[in-house]
């Protein structure tokens, strides 16, 4: 049976949906900076997992977990937790193609997986730092994050697994697309977090839609 | 009182941008959560001002600001939008849009917005 207290109304969704998108407007505008492409970002897709439906999630979601890679960030304020970015089987490398121009300037002298892992943990850093903190900062707390850790394929589920068994966690899925210009880049975010901090979540949203109901 | 259409996935952004819109002046509100609700409702509503998100599933802004410009190329429609990297900026007003706001909305630029589109004679 569903518990109120466990569960976001479609309201609280739609209200942290859209908070999530004002966030990826921040974070598009400053990729766009970096990489001087056209960037779109959105969150088509919004769910609350209980902790064990995560990793089922993530294996119907992306049936091919070849290649697939993970940036983590945890944070901490009243809003804690975890940050999980997953990139599906190749994201990764079609990201890495944007910085092309730039790799050639570099020669032969770079490690391919070294420079994959070095964009995906920037480029994660900003979108995990514009969701969370806009997240934080629209439903009046602050965070501070750890730095940001990428994990390739075989060290995801050991990983999630690992933050999922802390009791009492539960997971908010936001599905994002990421669009450079020509490249159609997609990738999951979950924030992980634990069901003590519903109340405040909960309330939190309801001083952010006080004004306008 | 003017007639005013909202167009945006997000009921919390509808919302929100109501908010911003002075209740005393009297406004007819009409309000969409898709593109194509903005085309279909142009027409017959016929609304002095248009909000409108750009990211929403289906028709989404960009086409929907199109579209209506075509329709009528005198619409004022102001965009409100999380996207402020300047090609979009550029984008929007190159297909007509009177004016572009940042979400969330603010009262204030709301109001200032939504005052020089209406004092502004539709050309």
């Amino acid at each position: 049976m569903s518990n109120p207290l466990r569960e976001l109304t479609e309201l609280e969704k739609d209200a942290l949906q859209e908070i999530m998108n004002i966030g990826f407007g921040r974070a598009a505008a400053d990729l766009a900076e970096i990489i001087n492409l056209h960037v779109i970002l959105s969150v088509p897709h919004i769910a609350v997992l209980q902790s064990d439906e995560v990793i089922s999630y993530i294996h119907n979601q992306i049936p091919d977990t070849t290649d697939m890679s993970m940036i983590t960030q945890f944070f901490s304020g009243k809003f804690n937790g975890g940050s999980f970015l997953v990139f599906p089987h190749g994201e990764g490398r079609k990201l890495l193609r944007i910085f092309d121009g730039e790799m050639a300037l570099l020669g032969e002298n770079y490690d391919i997986d070294v420079l994959e892992k070095e964009t995906l943990v920037e480029v994660g850093n900003i979108i995990i730092g514009a969701c969370v903190g806009k997240i934080a900062e629209m439903l009046g707390d602050v965070v501070t994050y750890a730095p940001p850790r990428f994990f390739s394929q075989e060290q995801i589920f050991e990983t999630l697994d690992d933050v999922l068994n802390e009791s009492d966690s539960f997971a908010i899925l936001f599905k994002t697309v990421f669009n450079f210009e020509q490249y159609n880049v997609s990738g999951y975010l979950f924030l992980v977090s634990q069901h003590s901090i519903m109340p405040w979540l909960k309330q939190a949203i309801a001083e952010f839609l006080g004004p306008y109901e | 009182m003017a007639k005013i259409m909202i167009i945006d996935d997000s009921l919390v952004a509808r919302m929100s941008l109501k908010a911003c819109i002075p209740k005393d002046a009297g406004h007819e509100i009409k309000e969409g959560n898709d593109g194509s609700v903005a085309i279909e409702l142009y027409p017959t509503f016929q609304p002095d001002v248009t909000f409108m998100d750009l990211t929403m599933p289906g028709v989404d802004g960009m086409a929907a600001l199109a579209e209506i410009r075509k329709l009528d190329p005198t619409a004022r429609v102001i965009i409100l939008t999380a996207d402020i990297q300047t090609r979009t900026i550029e984008r929007v007003m190159e297909l007509g849009a009177f004016g572009l706001l940042k979400k969330p909305p603010v009262k204030d630029a709301v109001q200032a917005e939504l005052n020089k589109a209406l004092a502004t004679e539709k050309q």
